[in-house]
């Protein structure tokens, strides 16, 4: 135990507790609203715009999204906000005005169950199985990465951190469903925000102010934009058109507005305006994450300075806990770990909530048992819930040896991800786009992406960020072509088949009678041009 | 148990229970941290945390049914 960064004293764990026994009560005040599969999985399209906004931008706030970003702000400086504007805002709103009403108004369930809609059975199997597959990877990442931060921030044991999590996890989802995980999150939303504010104004402080921090950081860390003309200029290593390309269209495109671990909060949105709304409204917030992130983890440079990859200080995902552990006293420091504690495993709940409702319902209803009674695939679903949480616990000791975490992620994402924005985009907006186009435009793409990344040797780009933007925009370029060329010679489907599922062929949604501050397009734009003020702000 | 259905009963208690921990930690005794330079960095989030929380359960109270 003498070894840990973090001493936590009494006080500390009665904070924690005090989470933990929120986060039960939580799952147990919603059992018995569980009745129906469309409860649990669905959280009966009940919930407020606000909560689900807060929860779509929080299923993307685990803890490897706070480390890694904190990280990626200490090697590459002011660059990281690419993922919180560009890599995120213009999907958010695309999201919301264009996509949205497809995938709510469809009635369909899931991400899979819309390409089983508009395209085929084929194309439902080949992402919801995919699907499954990387989302309890990412959810054994998830603890991994957890247990990891743990033993050298507290001592513990791994083994002790990944059981204790997934018990926790594994109590309130299966209890309380996807509604139980949308609270949790939204409680972490806050807990983050309130437990790791302190670090941004201390270490600010402690540089002599913002002004300060940009004239000490190095050459090419205090700009956006400005060393992106050629790949040598700047320290991720990649151009302005990977960034746009690569980041802002095709990553952040394919995550944002098909990873049904996202998508899922705003279809449980209590309407077609909510929906909508969920992730518009998530934009603003996600504009405002790099002052928990990307601040402090440019002024770690500064102040922690020989952090490298595996230095005996530690490697650039201890930034935030170091800084923690320079800042924060007994009694704070229970509120920091908790908001740690409670964005790593409201990122396990928010995987494992996705891999139940598909397994259930895109592999099981569909292929293994379609009749049951509804009863039975609730049951199904808590069923999964443990199998998802043992099978990540296995992941969880697999994952091991890549440079940043966060670029793993990322390896995976450009995998999947991008070819399937690359067919939901044909899918939505071309209606001759036949559904064997759609399957091999999005096998093509996963190949494309997969031969990329086994094919080319490791350095042939100058950064794994560069590699990853590029990776994916070929992934989504082949998809693409692919699918249009495979449409022009195999049969579409009926007019009357897409109807509520392509653009033009469903009513309009009028949003004439709501006032200015709920009509998507209004604050979409709004969103659009406080992104651009940002990045000139920056450049 | 039905008021914990209540998302902002849940965010109003869980941090007015903690920035009150918090407060108190910090009204017994000043943080001794170097990097901290004497500032009572409990006594002081400890109120935020406080009034965040207690912020959360005043928009419960003034609207019980409706979230």
């Amino acid at each position: 135990m003498s070894d840990a960064i973090l001493h936590p004293q009494l006080v500390d764990y009665v904070i924690i507790a005090v989470y933990f026994i929120f986060v039960i009560l939580v799952g147990v005040a919603l059992k018995d609203k569980m009745k129906t599969g469309s409860d649990f999985f669905l959280s009966g399209r009940s919930i407020p715009g606000w909560i689900t906004s807060l929860a779509f931008l929080s299923a993307n706030l685990g803890a490897l999204e706070m480390l890694g970003m904190v990280a990626s702000g200490y090697q590459y400086g002011i660059m990281t906000v690419h993922y919180y504007l560009i890599g995120a805002v213009p999907a958010m709103v695309f999201l919301g005005v264009w996509m949205m009403p497809f995938y709510y108004g469809s009635k369909a369930r899931s991400v899979p169950e819309y390409l089983n809609f508009r395209y085929n059975e084929a194309t439902r199997a080949l992402n919801g199985i995919s699907f499954a597959v990387m989302t309890v990877l990412m959810s054994g990442i998830s603890l991994y990465a957890m247990a990891l931060i743990l033993k050298v921030l507290l001592g513990w044991s791994m083994t002790t951190s990944i059981l204790l999590s997934a018990v926790i996890v594994l109590v309130y989802v299966a209890i309380g469903g996807l509604t139980s995980s949308i609270y949790n999150e939204v409680i972490q939303f806050f807990l983050i925000w309130i437990g790791l504010l302190p670090i941004t104004f201390l270490s600010l402080k402690d540089v002599g102010g913002w002004n300060s921090l940009l004239a000490r950081l190095p050459d090419g860390f205090s700009h956006a934009w400005q060393g992106t003309a050629t790949t040598a200029g700047n320290g991720m290593n990649v151009e302005w058109l990977g960034i746009v390309l690569g980041l802002g269209f095709v990553l952040s495109f394919g995550y944002w507005t098909t990873d049904f671990l996202v998508v899922q909060r705003a279809m449980a949105a209590k309407d077609m305006t909510a929906a909508q709304n969920t992730s518009i409204l998530a934009s603003f917030p996600k504009m405002l994450m790099p002052i928990l992130t990307v601040i402090p983890g440019m002024a770690a440079i500064i102040l922690l300075p020989s952090l490298g990859q595996a230095s005996d200080v530690g490697d650039y995902n201890m930034a935030l806990p170091l800084l923690m552990a320079k800042y924060y006293p007994p009694g704070l420091l229970g509120l920091g770990i908790t908001a740690l504690l409670a964005s790593f495993m409201s990122g396990m709940a928010g995987n494992v909530t996705a891999f139940n409702q598909i397994w259930t319902y895109d592999i099981y209803q569909a292929y293994l048992n379609k009749n049951a009674s509804d009863k039975h695939y609730l049951l199904m679903g808590r069923i999964s819930t443990v199998a998802g949480i043992i099978i990540s616990i296995f992941t969880a000791y697999i994952v091991m040896g890549f440079p940043s975490i966060m670029d793993y992620m990322q390896t995976l994402f450009g995998f999947f991800n991008a070819p399937l924005f690359a067919i939901f985009l044909l899918g939505m907006f071309w209606k001759k786009a036949t559904p064997w186009g759609g399957f091999w435009g999005l096998s093509a793409g996963i190949a494309t992406a997969a031969i990329l990344y086994y094919g080319l040797p490791a350095d042939h780009y100058a950064s794994p960020a560069a590699g990853n933007f590029w990776r994916a925009w070929w992934a989504f370029f082949a998809a693409f072509v692919v699918e249009t060329g495979v449409s022009f010679v195999t049969k579409p489907k009926e007019e009357k088949e897409l109807v509520g599922l392509v653009y033009g062929m469903s009513k309009k949604i009028n949003h004439a009678h709501l006032p200015w501050y709920r009509k998507p397009t209004v604050l979409g734009a709004i969103s659009m041009i406080v992104m651009v003020l940002i990045n000139i702000w920056l450049f | 148990m039905k008021i914990f259905l209540d998302l902002r009963v849940n965010i109003g208690l869980v941090l007015t229970i903690i920035g009150i921990i918090i407060f108190l930690t910090g009204l017994i005794a000043k943080p001794e941290l170097e990097s901290l330079h004497g500032v009572n960095i409990n006594l002081i989030w400890g109120i935020v945390t406080t009034i965040v929380g207690a912020f959360f359960l005043g928009l419960y109270f003034k609207n019980p049914d409706q979230e």
